[in-house]
């Protein structure tokens, strides 16, 4: 089986560096900031595959780099090095996206990804219905005919447990775990082949946590969309997750499949952080 | 079907200074299909350890663990690519645990069903199947679409072991798979163990009771003192 997406050595420095950090930023050992220059490793020499159907976690503390790696594969950061790759099997010849036009960059991320951000306002227009923000998705993936792209917003909503006749409505009226519910509406819209959840249940009620991993949960077995799910509760991860890696100072420390990660942790951060869990 | 082959495991506890501690070692075993072989030895003895390890949750320190699979060939579990072993996992090689992992606000009969959804069976059918188990394992009708988060331990127990065998993996790995249970409730599964063993699965078990053990064991290889074999029985 081949993966579906493929990331190479993606690295992302933060300052200009230094004959001390380059080419590939601080040493791991030394944490992830220069002690000279103050360049700032987000991420370094990451590689991951993702496989059809298949659900990635990624862990690790604040600050480690989770956040900054999948805005690198949503292409919303350029990248200092690295290689992505996105094998949908769609376009012959196979191309690092990184190096592609900022035209094939958008349009791979319009037609082939959706993402979910912790915070709705990075992910949602706040003061545009919430019909709407689902349509500038669809719009942007090439959909013209407005009383489709309104049945396919009411159809998402409806699926995401929004009520329809609020579908007119801004999110900025709705409750936090409805606003998740819009933005996973949103970036379930164009049929995403891979889709990136960025802590999304992060700061949400117990209850509203639930139901929203839930969809998550029951949207994954019945579209079987490959998701790369970026969390730091260990229980989010353990439930959703086939494989995971660990990060810290923008480094993967470990990764493996996700009992083995959580039972036999190989790495003195990851014995940490899973002896951590409550 | 199954070659183990000189398996070893320590953990290096880098969190209390690099403390080292010996799981098990040098453990060498076959398992021909449809065969029951049966692991004892003391409490720390390495058994579950040795399962964790052929079952992937656990990285092997040394050895080999050759599986004959029907979808991937002859494949070393012990240092394959993780696809392939979630492949083997998904298709052909179940575990059962002393304890639920329960997949929260799911049904029992729906946790149950989940491995025959997976291959491809067809949701009606795979209920009704899994219901149908759960009737033969003494689990009431009216629990069959109830949370199994509140369930008694030997509840939870035999949930566990429906969702194992109901989709009769060619081999099942237990580690105390009767361990809550009442007499009636261990020889149900002692005969849904035997049925599936006549159908080919191979199986490594542990038991605290040794009586289960004998039941059902082809052979018992012995932790304790390092890896002697005994049987058969």
């Amino acid at each position: 089986m081949k993966p579906l997406l493929e990331v190479r050595g993606l690295t992302k420095l933060f300052g200009e560096g230094c004959d001390h950090c380059l080419p590939g930023g601080v040493a791991a050992d030394e944490g992830n900031r220069c002690s000279r220059c103050g360049t700032v490793v987000g991420c370094g020499g990451v590689s991951l595959e993702v496989y059809p159907g298949e659900v990635l976690g990624v862990v690790g503390e604040s600050g480690s780099g989770k956040s900054t790696l999948v805005r690198l594969i949503h292409f919303e950061y350029d990248a200092t090095a690295g290689e992505v790759y996105l094998n949908n099997g769609q376009d012959a010849p196979r191309q690092n996206l990184l190096e592609a036009s900022s035209f094939r960059r958008r349009q791979v991320r319009s037609r082939a990804m959706g993402i979910v951000y912790q915070n709705p306002t990075l992910g949602l227009r706040m003061q545009v219905s919430s019909g709407g923000n689902i349509a500038e998705k669809l719009l942007a993936a090439g959909w013209r005919n407005v009383s489709e792209i309104r049945r396919r917003a009411a159809d998402l909503l409806r699926r995401t447990e929004i009520p329809v006749e609020r579908m007119d409505e801004p999110p900025v009226n709705f409750s936090g775990g409805m606003q998740q519910r819009v933005q996973i509406a949103k970036a379930l819209s164009n049929n995403p082949q891979v889709l990136l959840l960025d802590e999304v249940t992060t700061g949400l009620d117990l209850s509203v946590q639930a139901r929203v991993l839930d969809l998550i949960r029951s949207l994954q077995r019945e579209l079987g969309i490959a998701m790369i799910v970026v969390s730091h509760d260990l229980g989010v991860i353990r439930l959703l997750c086939q494989r995971t890696l660990v990060m810290r100072h923008g480094r993967v420390v470990e990764s493996g499949l996700t009992d083995q990660v959580f039972e036999d942790p190989q790495h003195g951060y990851t014995q940490l952080l899973v002896s951590s869990q409550l | 079907m199954l070659d183990v082959r000189n398996l070893s495991k320590t953990f290096t506890l880098h969190i209390l200074g690099g403390k080292v501690i010996e799981g098990f070692s040098g453990v060498s075993f076959r398992v021909t299909p449809g065969e029951f072989l049966g692991l004892a030895g003391r409490s720390g003895s390495g058994k579950s350890s040795v399962l964790k390890c052929i079952y992937g949750t656990y990285l092997p320190t040394t050895g080999e663990t050759w599986f004959d699979s029907a979808r991937c060939g002859r494949v070393n579990l012990a240092s394959c690519a993780e696809q392939t072993i979630l492949q083997v996992r998904n298709s052909e090689m179940g575990y059962v645990s002393q304890f639920l992992r329960v997949i929260p606000r799911v049904a029992a009969v729906d946790v149950v069903a989940e491995p025959l959804l997976r291959l491809g069976e067809d949701p009606a059918e795979a209920r009704r199947r899994a219901s149908a188990l759960l009737e033969r394992l003494k689990i009431p009708a009216k629990l069959h679409d109830t949370y199994p988060a509140t369930f008694s331990g030997g509840e939870q127990q035999r949930i566990n072991i429906a969702r194992a065998v109901i989709w009769e993996p060619r081999l099942l790995l237990l580690d105390e798979p009767t361990a809550s249970l009442d007499r009636e409730s261990q020889d149900i599964v002692l005969g849904l163990l035997r049925e599936l063993k006549r159908k080919g699965t191979s199986m490594i078990g542990i038991f605290h009771d040794r009586a289960s053990m004998e039941a059902i064991a082809d052979r018992v290889l012995e932790m304790s003192n390092g890896n002697r074999e005994h049987g058969p029985h």
